[in-house]
C-alpha cells in the first residue's frame, strides 16, 4: 500500500481518536471500578504560583487523603471565568468548589452556604497554634469579608486564600544618596519632606526623576485609605446604629438625608491630603497602567512605588537594587494642618481578602469537597500556599514570605468600615469618582474641583444603588420564602422552627429603609 | 376494638406516607428546584386523602413563587390557590396560605400593597396566633408599621403600633425578630437612640439571633450604655463582644472604651 499524504492524514485522525477514546474510557472505568472520589477545584487566578501553590496543596491533601483526588481547573478570568463557570452551573456539571465573588449572580441558588462549619474548629488546624477555635475566627478578618460572609443571604459561603495590600515600596540604595539615610518616613510631614528632597535632587541633577510612581489602578486602595483614615471623627458623627462600623446602606441613607456632604471639613481635607500625594507622584499617572509605574521604579524614573503585595515577590526578581517598603503615613492628630480631623491609629484591617472558594450545592460528592475546603483554609494550606505563590496569606499566624512580611496587615487601631468615596453596595459610586479624578489631579485641578464634582454628582449613582438595593432584596426575600416554608413543611412537627427562616429581619429592614429613603427628595443642585 | 386499632395504625401509617410523598418536593423548594417540586406537588393535589391534595396545592402555590421566570399570571395562579385553601380550610395549610396571601401583597406582586399584607398578617394572628406563620408574620407585620403602612403618622407613633405587636410574640424568635425591628427603626427614624437600648437588651437576652446580628447587638448594647452612663452593663457587653468576635476589626476601639469604662 503506498503511503501517500492523504493516508497519513486518515492515519493520525484515527490514532487521535483512539488514544481520546482510550483516555475517556480509562478515566470512566476508573471512576466506576475504584472507590477514589475524584473531586474538582476551579479558580481564575493565573498569576506565576498561584497554580502551583494549589497543586501543592492538592499534593499534600491526597498524601492525607489518598482516597480522595482533587482536580484543579484553572480557567482565565476577564470575560472567559463568569460564563464559563455559570453555564458549567446551569448544565449541572459545575465543580465541586468553585472561586466565586459575591456580587455575581445566583449565589443562594448555586452554592452551599457553610455557616455551621466555620463556627466549630477545623480538624486540619489540630496540633496548631489555632487548634479549637471556631474556624470564623482562624481567618484575620474573622471572615467578614463580602466574599465570605455575604450579608444579602445572612450566611457564610466563601473561604479566602489571600488578600492585597498595598505599601510603598523605595528604592533604599536612591534615597541613600539623595538624602543621606534610608529609613522609611515615620509620619506624613516627613514624607512630604523626603518627596521634596527628591524632586529638589532631580532638579540640581538634571534627571528625569519622580519622587512616586504611581498608576490608574493602583492608587485606589491607596486612596480609600486615605479617604477613610483622615475622616474618622466624621464617620463617628454619622454611626446612627451606634454599631462603630458604617455599612454602604447606612452611608448612603445619612447622605440622601443630608446629614453628610462632601463639603464635611473632614472630607475636604482628605482631598487637599490627597492632592498633595498626588503632585508627588509620576506627571500622568492616571493615565497609566500598572506595568508602567514598575517600569518607572525599575529603571530608576522614581524613588518609590505604589506597590499592591501580590507585586512582592515580582520586585525583588526584577529590581537591581536594595528595597525598603512602608505603609503610607496618612495625617495623625499631631499633623498641624489636618490633625484637628482625624482620631489614629488606622487600622488596615478593612481588608478585602480574596480569592474566594465557594462550595457547589449540588455537588454529588459534599462531604470530601468541603473537607478539602477545610484543608484549603488551614493553618497547613495556608502556610503551603503562602510559601509556593508568595501571596500574603489571610490565616493567623501564618508567616508571610521574605520581603512580603513588609505587606503585614497592621490591624490595630480605628476602622469605621465604610468609605465615603464608596457609599453604595455597587460599583457605580467608584466608577463615578474615578471619572471625576482628573479634577483633582489633572491639569489645573485641586481639593475644590473634586469636591464640587462630588456634590454636583454623587447623589445619582447613590440613589441608583439604593434602587438596586431594593430589586436585589426584593429578589432575595422572594427566593427564599419557598425555600423557608419548604424547610419547615420538612422539618418533624415535635422539631419545627419557633419561625420560619425567612431573609434575616435585618436584611428585610435594609430594603424597607432603601426605599424608604428614597422617597425623599434629591438635594437641590 | 380490633377494628379501631386496625383503622388507627393504618391512619398512623398514612401519615408519613403521605408526608414522604410530598417531601420530595419540598425538598427541591429547599433547593430553589420549583419545577422539580411541580412535579412532585401537581399529581398528588387530586389525591383521596384530603390533607394530602391540600398540602400539595400549598405546595404548588410555594412552588409557582419561585418558578423562574415568574410572571404576574403564576403570581395570580398562587393567590387563586392560596385563596382557596384559606376559604376551605383551618388546618395548617390554611395558616400557611394566609401568611403567603401576605407575602404576596408586601414582596411578590410587581407594585407592592402594605395595606393588603397588612390585613392578611392580622387576621392570620386573630385566627392562627399560636401557629409558626403568625408567629413569623409578626416582625414582617412591624416593618410594615414602623416604615409604610401610615408615613404621615410621626416614627414615634409609628413604633409605638410595633410595640404593641409584642404582645402577641409567643415565641423567643418572633419577640427577639420584633424587637430587633424595632430597634432599628428607632435608629432609623433618628428617635432618641436611648429608645432602643430596652429592645435590644430584650432581644439578646431572648437569644436565637444570628451570630453576625448577636455581634451587632452586643456593641450596640455596650455603646448606648456607655452614652446612657451605664458604665457596668457597657463593660459587660464591651467584655462579650470581645470575646465572642476575636477577629473583629471594632476590637481596637472596643477595648480602648471597655478600659474607659473600667476606670
Amino acid at each position: 500500500m503506498k503511503l501517500t499524504g492523504k493516508r497519513i492524514g486518515f492515519a493520525l485522525l484515527g490514532a487521535a481518536y483512539l488514544i481520546s477514546v482510550f483516555l475517556v474510557a480509562r478515566r470512566s472505568v476508573e471512576e466506576v471500578t475504584s472507590d477514589r472520589v475524584t473531586i474538582r477545584i476551579s479558580q481564575w487566578q493565573l498569576e506565576g504560583g498561584v497554580r502551583e501553590a494549589i497543586d501543592a496543596i492538592i499534593h499534600r491533601y491526597e498524601q492525607l487523603n489518598p482516597r480522595v483526588h482533587v482536580v484543579q481547573l484553572a480557567v482565565p478570568g476577564g470575560t472567559t471565568y463568569l460564563p464559563w463557570i455559570q453555564s458549567q452551573m446551569v448544565g449541572g456539571v459545575g465543580p465541586d468548589i468553585v472561586e466565586y465573588s459575591w456580587p455575581w449572580p445566583d449565589t443562594a441558588r448555586n452554592f452551599a452556604p457553610i455557616t455551621a462549619e466555620v463556627m466549630q474548629p477545623n480538624p486540619y488546624d489540630r496540633g496548631t497554634p489555632l487548634e479549637g477555635l471556631p474556624w470564623r475566627d482562624t481567618f484575620v478578618d474573622g471572615m467578614t469579608s463580602p466574599d465570605n460572609y455575604v450579608q444579602a443571604l445572612s450566611q457564610y459561603y466563601g473561604v479566602s486564600m489571600s488578600t492585597g495590600i498595598h505599601r510603598i515600596v523605595y528604592n533604599r540604595q536612591l534615597v541613600r544618596t539623595i538624602t543621606g539615610r534610608d529609613t522609611a518616613p515615620r509620619n506624613y510631614r516627613e514624607f512630604l519632606a523626603l518627596c521634596e528632597e527628591i524632586s529638589a535632587y532631580a532638579k540640581a541633577h538634571g534627571l528625569k526623576l519622580a519622587p512616586l510612581a504611581n498608576s490608574r489602578t493602583t492608587h485606589i486602595s491607596l486612596t480609600s485609605e486615605v479617604i477613610g483614615n483622615t475622616t474618622t471623627r466624621l464617620a463617628a458623627r454619622v454611626d446612627f446604629a451606634h454599631r462603630l462600623k458604617l455599612e454602604p446602606l447606612d452611608l448612603a441613607i445619612a447622605y440622601v438625608r443630608g446629614e453628610w456632604s462632601y463639603d464635611s471639613p473632614e472630607l475636604v481635607a482628605s482631598f487637599q491630603v490627597l492632592k498633595e500625594f498626588g503632585n508627588e507622584c509620576t506627571p500622568g499617572f492616571l493615565q497609566l497602567e500598572r506595568e508602567s509605574a514598575l517600569m518607572d521604579f525599575v529603571a530608576g524614573r522614581a524613588a518609590m512605588v505604589v506597590a499592591p503585595s501580590w507585586e512582592s515577590s515580582s520586585l525583588l526578581q526584577i529590581c537591581p537594587f536594595e528595597l525598603g517598603a512602608f505603609r503610607f503615613p496618612t495625617p495623625r492628630e499631631d499633623d498641624p494642618v489636618y490633625g484637628k480631623f482625624t482620631q489614629g491609629p488606622f487600622s488596615e484591617g478593612q481588608i478585602t481578602t480574596g480569592m474566594p472558594f465557594y462550595l457547589n450545592r449540588h455537588t454529588a460528592h459534599r462531604a470530601e469537597a468541603l473537607d478539602f475546603l477545610r484543608f484549603l483554609g488551614s493553618y497547613e494550606g495556608s502556610t503551603i500556599f503562602t510559601r509556593v505563590s508568595s501571596w500574603l496569606p489571610v490565616v493567623v499566624g501564618v508567616k508571610p514570605s521574605d520581603f512580603s512580611a513588609q505587606f503585614a496587615i497592621q490591624a490595630d487601631g480605628y476602622n469605621w468600615y465604610g468609605g465615603f468615596l464608596a457609599p453604595s453596595n455597587h460599583g457605580d459610586c467608584q466608577n463615578f469618582w474615578l471619572s471625576e479624578l482628573y479634577t483633582l489631579w489633572g491639569s489645573g485641578g485641586s481639593a475644590d474641583k473634586f469636591r464640587r464634582a462630588l456634590r454636583e454628582g454623587m447623589g445619582v449613582p447613590i440613589r441608583d444603588g439604593l434602587r438596586r438595593d431594593v430589586m436585589a432584596g426584593l429578589e432575595n426575600v422572594r427566593r427564599e420564602d419557598g425555600a423557608a416554608a419548604a424547610a419547615m413543611e420538612l422539618a418533624p412537627p415535635a422539631s419545627r422552627p419557633e419561625v420560619l427562616r425567612l431573609v434575616t429581619i435585618g436584611n428585610e429592614t435594609n430594603l424597607y429603609q432603601a426605599r424608604d429613603v428614597l422617597t425623599l427628595a434629591p438635594p437641590m443642585r | 376494638m380490633r377494628a379501631a386499632f386496625f383503622i388507627g395504625g393504618l391512619i398512623c401509617a398514612a401519615v408519613p406516607l403521605a408526608g414522604s410523598e410530598l417531601a420530595a418536593g419540598w425538598t427541591a423548594l429547599t433547593n430553589y428546584r420549583a419545577a422539580q417540586a411541580l412535579k412532585v406537588f401537581d399529581p398528588a393535589s387530586t389525591s383521596a386523602d384530603p390533607a394530602v391534595a391540600r398540602e400539595a396545592r400549598f405546595g404548588r402555590g410555594v412552588a409557582l413563587l419561585d418558578l423562574q421566570p415568574v410572571t404576574p399570571a403564576q403570581i395570580e395562579e398562587a393567590r387563586g390557590l392560596f385563596a382557596g385553601l384559606v376559604d376551605s380550610g383551618a388546618d395548617d395549610a390554611a395558616a400557611g396560605a394566609r401568611f403567603f396571601l401576605g407575602r404576596i401583597a408586601q414582596h411578590h406582586q410587581a407594585k407592592p400593597d402594605a395595606a393588603e399584607a397588612a390585613r392578611q398578617f392580622r387576621q392570620l394572628i386573630a385566627e392562627h396566633e399560636q401557629s409558626v406563620w403568625a408567629q413569623t408574620a409578626l416582625s414582617r407585620l412591624a416593618l410594615l408599621e414602623l416604615y409604610e403602612l401610615n408615613p404621615a403618622e410621626p416614627p414615634a407613633a409609628r413604633v409605638a403600633a410595633a410595640e404593641k405587636l409584642l404582645a402577641h410574640a409567643h415565641t423567643p424568635s418572633a419577640e427577639s425578630q420584633l424587637h430587633l425591628a424595632i430597634a432599628n427603626a428607632i435608629f432609623y427614624h433618628r428617635l432618641p437612640a436611648g429608645g432602643a437600648l430596652p429592645h435590644l437588651l430584650a432581644a439578646e437576652r431572648l437569644g436565637r439571633m444570628d451570630w453576625i446580628a448577636r455581634g451587632e447587638t452586643l456593641m450596640e448594647i455596650a455603646e448606648l450604655s456607655r452614652l446612657a452612663g451605664e458604665r457596668a452593663q457597657a463593660a459587660k457587653f464591651y467584655r462579650l463582644f470581645l470575646a465572642e468576635n476575636p477577629r473583629d476589626l471594632r476590637h481596637y476601639i472596643a477595648k480602648e472604651r471597655l478600659a474607659e469604662m473600667e476606670k
